[in-house]
Order: C-alpha cells, then sequence, then structure tokens
C-alpha cells in the first residue's frame, strides 16, 4: 500500500512536466504576445522590443524552454510577466479561495445528490423519481454562470440575505456567509450529476442476486438498501468523483466571474489574456497536481469502500 | 452575605459611572465624532478583473487611471470632469512662463508639497526625474513618444524647474498635465522600491495606497496633508468586478456607490429606470477600419470606396443606441481638437454607387475575403453589421474568429486585408493622426504603432502635414492643416469611420463627485471614468 501511494505521488513530477511542457509549447504557438498586452495599443515596436528583451522572450524558444525546465525540477514556477511578483505567491494567495468553494461545492453536491439518487432508485418511477430526475436534468443543462445569476437575483437582489460580492469576509462565519452562493450555484449541478449516477448505480446493484437472496432470508429492506447495496453502488460514484474534479475546478472560472471572487479561475483566465506565460505554466501544473493527488486518494478509498480491492 | 451584596453594588456604581462618563464624552466629542461618521469609504466598482500596475508611468489598462489619478497630480491639470485644454490649471505648478521663442518653460512649483508616506517634500528634482524616466529607453514607458519634443528638463533651484523643447508645441501645456506621461513620482520612492513602485507607489495626490489585493481590491486612504485641503472621503476601495451584471446587481444593493457602467442603452435605461444616476464620458471611442493598402484588391481605390460606400452608418448607430452613439464622419473623432468633416469624402450609404464602383473595379460579381478578427464585444459586432451591409453589394467577408490578445498580434503581422479597431486618446487630431496615419506608425517598422493601411509608404504621405500641424503655433493655421490631413486620408480611402460612441459611468445618487459633469460647448467629459478627489463626496 505505502509502496503504491509512493509510486502514485512519485508519477506527479513527470506529469508536471509533461503539462507544463505542453502548456509552454501551446501558449507560444497561440498568437499573441505578452508584451502588446502589457504595454497597450498605442505603444510603439520600439518599446515592445524592449520589453520582449527584458521578458528573455526574444531568446531562442528552446534556450527559453531549457530555462523552464531546470527551473520547474527546481519548484521555480518563475515571476508573472504582468506583475513581477513570483508565480508561486500568486498561485498560493488564490489556491485556498478556490479549494474552499470546490470544498463546499462537493459537499453541497454530495449532501443532495446522494440521498436524492436513494430515494430515486429505491423508489422507481415514483413522483419522487419523476421529480427528483427532472431537476437533475433542469440542473445539468443550465450553465453554473446562468444558475448564478438567478441565484443573486433572488437571495442577493431581492430577499437581501447574502452580499452579490462574494469576496471571502474575514472570520468563519464570514467566510462561509461569502462562499453560499457560489457554492450552492456549483453545488447543485455537481448535485445533478451525483443524483444520476447514484441512481443509474444503486439501481443496477438492486438487481443483483446477494440482493435477491438477502431479500429472500428476511433482512428488512432498509439494512439491504443501506449496508448490501449502496455500499457497493457508491465505487463506479467515486471513480466518479476524482475524473469530475477537473470540470469542478473548470466551473470555477465563470462561478468566480459572477460571484466576484478571486481565486484560481479568474487567476488563470487573466493570465491568458494577458498571455502571462509564467503564471499559466506555474497555474495548470498546480491543478494538474492536484487532480493527480485527488485520483490517488480515490484509488485508496476504493480499497476501504471495497474489500476485493487490494493494492501490493 | 452582605459583602457580596455590597460588591454587587459598588460593581453597579462603576458601571454606571463608566456610562455617564462616556456619554459625557461622546457628547463634548460629538463634533468630531459626527465628523468621522460622515467621512465615508466610497466603493468603486471598477469594470477590470485586476490592475497590472498602479505606476503611472506604465499605466496603460482601462481601470488602472482612475486609481493612479487619485494618488498623483503632474505639474498642471484639466479643470475636474471636463478636457477644456483652454482652461488649465495650476497643479503641482503654481504658475509657468514661457520664452518668446515658445522653447523654454519656466514652472514655480507649490512649496511644502508632502510624498505620500513620510517620503519628504516634492521638489524641482523629482520633476526632472519624472521625465528623464518616461523618457528612457531603459525605462520603457508606453507613454514615451508623449514626450518626445522635450530636450531638456532642468531643476533650476529647489522651487523651479525649465522645460526646453526641441520646437515650438503649442499643446505643450497639454501634454503636461496629470495624464499618463505627465504625472510625477517621487525620486526617493522610485529609487528605493524599484519594483515594489508598481504597486506601492508614492504620489501627492488626495489618496495614498494603503492595500492591494490581486484581483480582490486596491485601497487607497485620504491623505490628510493634501495641499487641496483634506479630502471628504476616508478613503476609496476600488473592488474589481469584471462581470456587468455582477457590477449591476451590486450597484443595485448598494453594495458598491459607484461603477464602471456598460456602454448599452438598455443597461442605461434599467439603471437610470432604478433611480441610478447614469452619466456618459468621453471624448467617445471612435470607431473606424482602415483598408490594407498594399493587399489586393484593397490596394484598388475604387474597391475601397465601394466598401466605403456600402457601409450603413445609421444602421451601427441604431445597434449601438442612439443615446449613446452617433456618426463618424472623419478620421480624427469629433470632440477632437482639429476634428471636422468640412470638405471630407464622407462616403455617404449609396449601396448602388458602392456597386458600380465594384464593376468598374473589376468586380462586377463581388469577391470573397477573410479576416481575422476579435472576439470582444467592442469588435466582433462590428465585423458582423460591415459583412452584412458588404454583402448587399455582393462582398463576402468570412471572419475568422479570435482572441482579442492574438487579434491585436495578427493585425500587427499584417493579416488583415481590412482592420476594425476603435480607440480614445488625448483629444487633440495630433495623437490620433500620428499613431494611425504617419508613415512611422507603420505596423512592421520598429517604430510601428497602428498605422495599418500603409498611408505614407504607399498612395500619399501626410507626414509633413500632421509634422508641420504639430508646431504650428497659430490656432487657424493649425486647424486648416489639420483639416487638410483628414481630408486626404478620406479621399484615398484609406479608412472608413462610422461611429463614435460614449463609456458610461453609473453613481448613486447620495454620491457627490465634487465637481460638474457637464462640459464646456466642444469637449465631452473626460476620458472612460468618473476621476475622485477631495471634493469627491457620500452625503447619506
Amino acid at each position: 500500500m505505502k509502496a503504491y501511494i509512493t509510486r502514485r505521488l512519485l508519477s506527479i513530477i513527470p506529469t508536471l512536466l509533461i503539462v507544463g511542457s505542453l502548456v509552454f509549447f501551446v501558449m507560444r504557438a497561440a498568437s499573441g504576445d505578452p508584451a502588446t498586452a502589457m504595454l497597450g495599443a498605442s505603444a510603439t515596436a520600439e518599446s515592445i522590443a524592449r520589453l520582449r528583451e527584458q521578458l528573455g522572450l526574444d531568446r531562442p524558444l528552446l534556450v527559453q524552454y531549457l530555462d523552464f525546465l531546470l527551473q520547474a525540477i527546481r519548484g521555480d514556477f518563475g515571476r508573472s510577466f504582468a506583475t513581477g511578483r513570483p508565480v508561486a505567491e500568486q498561485i498560493f494567495a488564490a489556491f485556498p479561495d478556490t479549494l474552499e468553494l470546490v470544498f463546499w461545492g462537493m459537499l453541497i453536491g454530495t449532501v443532495i445528490g446522494v440521498p436524492t439518487g436513494i430515494v430515486a432508485a429505491v423508489r422507481p418511477n415514483s413522483i419522487l423519481d419523476y421529480l427528483s430526475r427532472f431537476a437533475a436534468l433542469l440542473g445539468l443543462s443550465m450553465p453554473p454562470f446562468y444558475l448564478g445569476i438567478l441565484l443573486l437575483l433572488v437571495f442577493a437582489l431581492e430577499l437581501r440575505w447574502f452580499p452579490v460580492i462574494s469576496t471571502p469576509q474575514p472570520g468563519f462565519l464570514g467566510r462561509l456567509h461569502s462562499v453560499f452562493l457560489p457554492a450552492l450555484s456549483l453545488g447543485l449541478v455537481q448535485a445533478s450529476f451525483i443524483m444520476r449516477m447514484v441512481r443509474s448505480s444503486l439501481l443496477e446493484v438492486l438487481q443483483e442476486d446477494y440482493i435477491r437472496t438477502a431479500h429472500a432470508k428476511g433482512v428488512p429492506p432498509s439494512r439491504v438498501h443501506y449496508r448490501h447495496a449502496l455500499r457497493n453502488a457508491l465505487i463506479p460514484v467515486i471513480t466518479v468523483f476524482g475524473l469530475y474534479l477537473g470540470t469542478l475546478l473548470a466551473g470555477t472560472v465563470l462561478t468566480e466571474t459572477v460571484f466576484n471572487r478571486p481565486g484560481m479561475g479568474r487567476l488563470l483566465v487573466g493570465a491568458i489574456q494577458q498571455r502571462d506565460y509564467p503564471l499559466i505554466q506555474g497555474g495548470l501544473m498546480i491543478y494538474a497536481a492536484l487532480i493527480v493527488i485527488v485520483n490517488t486518494a480515490v484509488d485508496i478509498v476504493y480499497g476501504f469502500v471495497d474489500p476485493t480491492i487490494r493494492y501490493d | 452575605m452582605l459583602t457580596s451584596k455590597l460588591q454587587a453594588m459598588r460593581a453597579g456604581a462603576l458601571v454606571l459611572a463608566a456610562v455617564l462618563l462616556a456619554a459625557c464624552l461622546f457628547v463634548a466629542a460629538g463634533g468630531d465624532l459626527a465628523l468621522a461618521q460622515s467621512r465615508h469609504v466610497l466603493r468603486v466598482g471598477s469594470g477590470v478583473a485586476d490592475v497590472g500596475t498602479l505606476d503611472p508611468h506604465f499605466a496603460t489598462n482601462f481601470g488602472e487611471y482612475p486609481i493612479v489619478k487619485a494618488m498623483f497630480n503632474g505639474l498642471v491639470d484639466l479643470p475636474a470632469g471636463t478636457v477644456d485644454i483652454e482652461n488649465i490649471e495650476p497643479d503641482l505648478a503654481e504658475s509657468w512662463s514661457v520664452s518668446e521663442d515658445g522653447l523654454v518653460w519656466t514652472f514655480n512649483l507649490r512649496k511644502g508639497v508632502q510624498w505620500h508616506h513620510g517620503y519628504g517634500e516634492f521638489t524641482a528634482e523629482d520633476v526632472v526625474f519624472s521625465f528623464e524616466r518616461v523618457a528612457s529607453p531603459q525605462v520603457g514607458s508606453p507613454w514615451r513618444s508623449e514626450v518626445a519634443n522635450i530636450k531638456e528638463v532642468r531643476a533650476v533651484d529647489r522651487y523651479t524647474v525649465e522645460i526646453e523643447l526641441h520646437a515650438p508645441d503649442p499643446f505643450a501645456l497639454l501634454r503636461l498635465v496629470g495624464y499618463h506621461s505627465g504625472f510625477i513620482v517621487s525620486k526617493k520612492a522610485v529609487t528605493e522600491l524599484g519594483d515594489e513602485h508598481r504597486f506601492r507607489p508614492i504620489g501627492t495626490g488626495p489618496f495614498a495606497i494603503s492595500e492591494y489585493n490581486p484581483r480582490r481590491n486596491v485601497v487607497l486612504v485620504a491623505n490628510d496633508a493634501y495641499y487641496k485641503g483634506a479630502p471628504k472621503l476616508a478613503g476609496i476601495e476600488f473592488r474589481f468586478m469584471p462581470d456587468t451584471a455582477t457590477r449591476e446587481l451590486a450597484l443595485r444593493t448598494g453594495e458598491v456607490d459607484t461603477a464602471d457602467g456598460d456602454s448599452e442603452q438598455i443597461w442605461v435605461e434599467r439603471m437610470r429606470a432604478q433611480g441610478v444616476i447614469v452619466e456618459l464620458v468621453g471624448p467617445g471611442n471612435g470607431y473606424f477600419i482602415q483598408f490594407n493598402m498594399t493587399k489586393p484588391p484593397f490596394d484598388n481605390l475604387k474597391v475601397r470606396q465601394a466598401l466605403a460606400y456600402a457601409v450603413n452608418r445609421d444602421e451601427i448607430v441604431a445597434y449601438l443606441g442612439t443615446a449613446l452613439a452617433r456618426p463618424l464622419r472623419s478620421p480624427v473623432p469629433a470632440g477632437y481638437f482639429g476634428h471636422t468633416t468640412e470638405g471630407l469624402e464622407t462616403y455617404e450609404y449609396n449601396p448602388g454607387l458602392a456597386r458600380q464602383l465594384l464593376a468598374e473595379a473589376g468586380y462586377p460579381n463581388g469577391f470573397e475575403f477573410e479576416i481575422y478578427i476579435s472576439e470582444a464585444t467592442s469588435y466582433l459586432p462590428f465585423a458582423q453589421l460591415l459583412q452584412e451591409h458588404w454583402r448587399r453589394i455582393g462582398v463576402t467577408m468570412r471572419l475568422n474568429v479570435i482572441d482579442h490578445a492574438s487579434y491585436h498580434a495578427r493585425v500587427r503581422e499584417d493579416a488583415n486585408g481590412v482592420i476594425f479597431y476603435n480607440a480614445t486618446r488625448l483629444p487633440i487630431a495630433d495623437i490620433y493622426l500620428s499613431q494611425f496615419y504617419h508613415s512611422d506608425a507603420i505596423i512592421g517598422k520598429p517604430t510601428a504603432i497602428t498605422n495599418f493601411s500603409h498611408l505614407g509608404d504607399v498612395v500619399d504621405n501626410i507626414d509633413a502635414l500632421i509634422e508641420e500641424a504639430r508646431f504650428e503655433m497659430n490656432p487657424d493655421r493649425q486647424k486648416e492643416l489639420y483639416a487638410e490631413a483628414q481630408r486626404r486620408i478620406m479621399a484615398v480611402a484609406a479608412a472608413m469611420p462610422y461611429a463614435q460612441r460614449y463609456s458610461t459611468v453609473a453613481r448613486q445618487p447620495y454620491v457627490d463627485i465634487g465637481y460638474s459633469m457637464v462640459a464646456p460647448d466642444q469637449f465631452d467629459n473626460l476620458f472612460e471614468h468618473y476621476v475622485y478627489n477631495e471634493k469627491t463626496s457620500i452625503n447619506r
């Protein structure tokens, strides 16, 4: 088990280098120039050229790449072109806000999605099933930013329960208050997704022979559903959880914009518009690391949920 | 038992005494407390995701200017809320005089002005340092070309500065106002802070930097020692809010007091109906296309004229909203010194003539071409409108939609036959003409700025006109030269200007901006934001 985890975590390093290299070349292949973006439209070609020189962009691509690789191996992401601040500092300032949003979004998604999925599967084709399926369909087909604006209209503008500007406020309660609406908009979409997964997975398991056996033995239905069926039904749900993280992180971009939260999403979109290469490289490498770590964690959780899985 | 009762009574008496004492103090300090309460922090919804710098000599992006303007001063300034170039006011300079040949300007500086955060007194040395800094190729300020006519800046004594020009300039004073290259920075602060000055700039203005939180806000505090008087506000918080819908909702819930608006008629009407004050600021953004006259078929005059005649300005203005936009008929936007439409070929909408010209040019059935276009809302819709206008005369323009940064890179690589552009500049014809129509500004050259048409190297050259006008001290003669330049640009159809649009800013009725937004006749209100100064206040 330990060896497995170590192996998985070590695999982060080549993954990061590959991601970083891909981003390095893709960004440079895309047209658009950091110096032009920084200096504005009325700058002369001369001052743009000088800034390119200062940023080291006039050097051969291969030299720039080697430089980047050597820095990256040392764990140094360099300095942002646009602000001159260390990339790591900017990412670590923005990351907690995004993690907070993703955490609460996932929690809301799970708390709503798993129970409704169970109810829908245990009573298939009931009114409750139809209602929750309809709600899930609505949640999945509604873009998160649109849902976000609707939530703002109702809870911020009409009821005035929450602020429009969801920039984190000091104190735990302040943070909770400001993260609630954005997390809800992210979580409702997530809940729709989880609900559908839990429902279909549980329906499948409920058809299995061992469930029929359990019923035949006279085990109470609630025990059959929650002890025997749910545990097995959750395995695919957990898998999707890990895979879905990337989508969730992407979802934060729009959520952060609509709710005016500073965070990784807005940091990266700004960096892409400004062609701030070091910041884009650093940010995406951190995302890649996060996704590898979460998926490793998911694999480990399997071991607890499903005793037939062993890592040796 | 008794003792504990006594203790309780004594404690009660103490509390009572404390309350009474507090009440007395409250009454005695009533005036001060009331003042403290009336000093609010103004919350501004800034329409950007972040700022790249707060150094005035580098701040170029939308959103940076109002922050910088609240912290810094120039030697002179425009009257607040106007672009009234006839009435430039003293600022860090108390008075000035100019030599008879118009080459040496002498400024007497205000004494006792203090830099923020204890960086000492403002002196002539700071003025010399500031202009040398903007002019230095090593520093690389984007405003370097604005000080090209300055030969030398000399500190005569601690409070006197001489600025010597290469050639007399009728707008010498305007080029020194607190805007872009005209802001004065502290020599000590810039030298000591180095790179840190970018987000911790030291100015002399009514507000001083307090905090910068990336993608969140910039917080300024009142500079109570400000030489024009202590600000009425306690401070200003600029909140970065790139999403229009969020800014609108935050204005409606009162979470921000002022905000950058959305230049859409429906937005203006909706906000006004909510009781929010919406003001139009300018000089409006000029919208135009340039034809790349080195690329066939746009090297053919008749083709350019045909395309120009096919553009329906009224439809574009109707799209933008008649309250916010008006047709533009000259290469220099209306409201800019030197603008004229007199004697210009303005290419009024005439699809019949357009078809005839196309046939004469050898394209009776029209032609097809493809351009890159930015996805930005200030670019793509206009390309789509012109796409439809040109379709009506048989010309097919295919649009290759790319992101904004890529578009700016592509058009500088000569990739387009037709270049869509819009720009707001310091409102004198010289800047627009120099940046868009002087041959030095042709893209691809080391001195390139934004001449995409290649006018100057091909078809016609108006460099001499622009340069003569720049240094012409007689305003009537200068206007004539500018008119001639505009006539020649339009005669060869190097460009087709079609619209001018105002920016919008919005505020709660309780915000008193501190000056009147009503502009003198010839010019509109200044730039794209509110300018906040020591007189700005919140009254509720």
